[in-house]
């Protein structure tokens, strides 16, 4: 996957373009809007990140000239302005997302990801396996290794967003976004309690582990440690 | 520089003023003047003219009885009584030969045909008329009368001595004018001036605020009632002001604190993993407290754009249709483990159904930061209610706990920001809570409502109007 990010504070581009690498990614890093604007013009790529306030072209026209040549790369916006007016008119003008500056690194990858899902229409599995973990999305049921374990709705949902970031770190703030659709943290960590639950019924009798704690930067499920 | 001082003379509120009362009053005497005037003048010609009738109409009397030969006398008494430079007396026959005339040559020639031709033509006998005579400087008033067959009688008289009589008006009039400008400008300017004065104070007033003087106030004397409500207004507006710099300058003060705090600790950390050889894992822990502190912070932040943007009204409401009782349920099971760890009873005492138009995000993080309050401050062992109800139109929903209370003293302060009623801080959090749910509430036409005790625990209670 080639990815163009166009970001004008180098050391954001750099930790950005490192992880984006280490997550398989071809990044080409642009460092003023009319490079950036250059390079989209002339290469094909899957997804492109672009910052708003940039040197020589603002991203928002940047996007709009891409748009205007017929390139329907998915484009995500990377900003420090986080009112809902600028997103609004971030999304009007052809990018597709919107992340506000400062972020964790685990969720624009999560949502390059999605965008690159969206945009190559894959479609919606049934049924997600990691290791042993089985979980039937038609039937709401969980197995591991055979054996169904019993979820609340909330532990189900919770379970779900985790298989389907596999081997992604997802934050705190990701799954109140997801799984409670809420777009805050409570002071408390109420996501801890949450995975133990779930840890509780998952892991618990078996060996091997899945889930995870990244300190500091959330959870994620995946089959090594 | 006199161009601009002559300029803003113009435009003063002053000199409008004063020029405006001096024109209307200028104005309206003149009028007054005028019609007095001209009355004065009407009179005095209906006087003129009613003599001169009456004098042509004793002679067409006496011309029916005696006819031409003694009437011809008669006038010719009537005349020897006047001055003849005031007054003349003329018959005539309708051809134009003169029977009887005093001495015209202070006059001048008179012609008879035009004013005959004009009574023949409104059909009348007598016409009376100013008449301007070769002769004389002024004018003279005329009647043309035709006293019997064949005969017209003119009789004119000077009215030199009207003329005069009116000019005394007239002079009199303008010297009454001139002074009235005068009286009515000066008039103007103090009850101008008498206006201004309290507006100028006001303007003082503003001048040493604008210059740092924030605690100066504006006298409120009763002179008249518009400028003691500027006064009112403008002092109200300064303890708005200052109120808010106060609150400001605590912000700031707390920010100073509550801001520099995790970043003193972020360096702290950081350079001690500097300044010696350690583990792998001794620098994972440096970056998870440095990720965490981060962490804070930018909630902190965020925390704070949203109280400020939510005051300010930005970004307005977005109303939605909801189910209110499903929004508390979830966010009770939301801290529902973390009240079971503390063997916290989380009860809910809610009906079937509460369906709100509402900001639904806004009202989840409303609850939410109540309910996340009650746990934290109820300790093991205690409970927890959540309670809705809509009822006489309004919409409540109640948090009670058995926790530790507010003390007196805090009370009044709980919802300003960065207030923490524990001055040590060992409890987590920054103090922004109960800011973001007054500010929240308030931008979705709610209010928040609290009551508590010492030891005994704390009630919330959120009023909306539906």
């Amino acid at each position: 996957m080639r990815l163009l990010l166009v970001e004008d504070d180098l050391k954001i581009a750099q930790f950005v373009e490192n992880g984006l690498r280490e997550a398989g990614f071809a990044v080409d890093h642009a460092a003023d809007g009319e490079d950036g604007l250059h390079l989209a013009l002339t290469e094909p790529y899957d997804i492109a990140v672009v910052d708003l306030m940039l040197p020589k072209l603002d991203g928002l026209t940047l996007i709009e000239e891409v748009r205007k040549n017929n390139i329907n790369t998915p484009v995500l916006i990377l900003s420090a302005k986080r009112s809902v007016d600028d997103r609004v008119k971030g999304l009007k003008t052809g990018s597709d997302d919107y992340l506000v500056k400062p972020f964790a690194f685990s969720e624009l990858l999560a949502r390059v990801q999605a965008l690159i899902r969206r945009s190559t229409h894959v479609t919606a599995p049934s049924e997600l396996t990691v290791a042993d973990l089985v979980l039937n999305l038609d039937k709401r049921k969980a197995f591991r290794a055979g054996r169904e374990i019993f979820l609340q709705p909330l532990e189900f949902s919770l379970l779900e967003y985790l298989m389907r970031s596999t081997g992604r770190v997802v934050s705190k703030t990701m799954i109140m976004e997801h799984v409670w659709d809420y777009n805050f943290s409570p002071q408390t960590n109420v996501v801890e309690a949450r995975i133990c639950y779930l840890r509780d019924k998952i892991d618990k009798d078996f060996d091997i582990k899945l889930i995870h704690t990244v300190r500091g930067v959330g959870y994620v499920l995946k089959e090594t440690a | 520089m006199f161009l601009r001082k002559l300029h803003n003379l113009k435009n003063s509120l002053l000199f409008r003023l004063t020029i405006l009362y001096a024109v209307a009053f200028t104005v309206l005497a003149a009028i007054g003047f005028l019609v007095f005037y001209y009355r004065i003048y009407a009179v005095t010609m209906e006087r003129l003219d009613s003599e001169l009738l009456e004098k042509t109409g004793r002679f067409t009397a006496l011309m029916k009885d005696a006819g031409l030969e003694g009437v011809r006398p008669a006038i010719a008494d009537e005349a020897a009584s006047e001055d003849p430079q005031e007054d003349f007396y003329r018959l005539s026959n309708f051809k134009g030969d003169v029977l009887f005339t005093t001495d015209m040559s202070f006059w001048g020639s008179i012609d008879q045909q035009r004013q005959l031709q004009k009574m023949q033509n409104d059909g009348v006998t007598d016409l009376i008329q100013t008449v301007k005579f070769a002769r004389r400087d002024d004018k003279a008033r005329m009647v043309t009368s035709i006293i019997g067959p064949d005969s017209v009688l003119q009789i004119g008289e000077s009215l030199e001595e009207v003329d005069e009589y009116l000019d005394i008006f007239l002079q009199l009039f303008s010297i009454l004018i001139i002074s009235l400008i005068l009286v009515s400008t000066i008039i103007g300017w103090l009850l101008a001036r008498r206006a201004t004065i309290d507006m100028q104070e006001v303007t003082e007033t503003a001048e040493e605020i604008s210059n740092g003087a924030y605690d100066r106030r504006v006298q409120i004397k009763a002179r008249y009632k518009e400028i003691e409500r500027l006064g009112a207004t403008f002092n109200r507006m300064l303890d708005r002001i200052q109120s808010l710099l106060n609150s400001m300058k605590e912000i700031n003060d707390n920010i100073a604190h509550d801001l520099r705090s995790p970043l003193a600790r972020i360096r702290g950390i950081a350079e001690m993993s500097l300044l010696q050889e350690k583990s792998v894992d001794a620098y994972k822990e440096m970056a998870v407290s440095t990720i965490e502190e981060c962490d804070s912070l930018i909630g902190m932040i965020n925390t704070m754009l949203d109280i400020t943007e939510a005051e300010a009204g930005v970004n307005g409401v977005e109303t939605e249709k909801f189910e209110l009782v499903e929004l508390i349920h979830e966010a009770c099971e939301l801290f529902r483990p973390i009240a079971e760890a503390k063997k916290i009873h989380l009860q809910t005492d809610l009906p079937e159904s509460l369906t709100v138009t509402s900001d639904r995000k806004k009202m989840q993080r409303i609850v939410t930061n109540i309910l996340e309050n009650a746990i934290k401050y109820t300790p093991a062992d205690g409970a927890v209610t959540v309670s809705a109800a809509a009822q006489n139109g309004e919409l409540r929903i109640e948090f009670a706990d058995t926790g530790t209370g507010i003390s007196e003293k805090d009370l009044p302060h709980i919802f300003e920001r960065f207030y923490r009623c524990d001055r040590s801080r060992t409890q987590g959090g920054v103090g922004l809570g109960l800011s973001l749910v007054k500010a929240y509430a308030e931008s979705i036409n709610g209010t928040v409502h609290v009551e508590s005790a010492l030891n005994q625990g704390s009630r919330f209670a959120l009023v909306f109007e539906s």
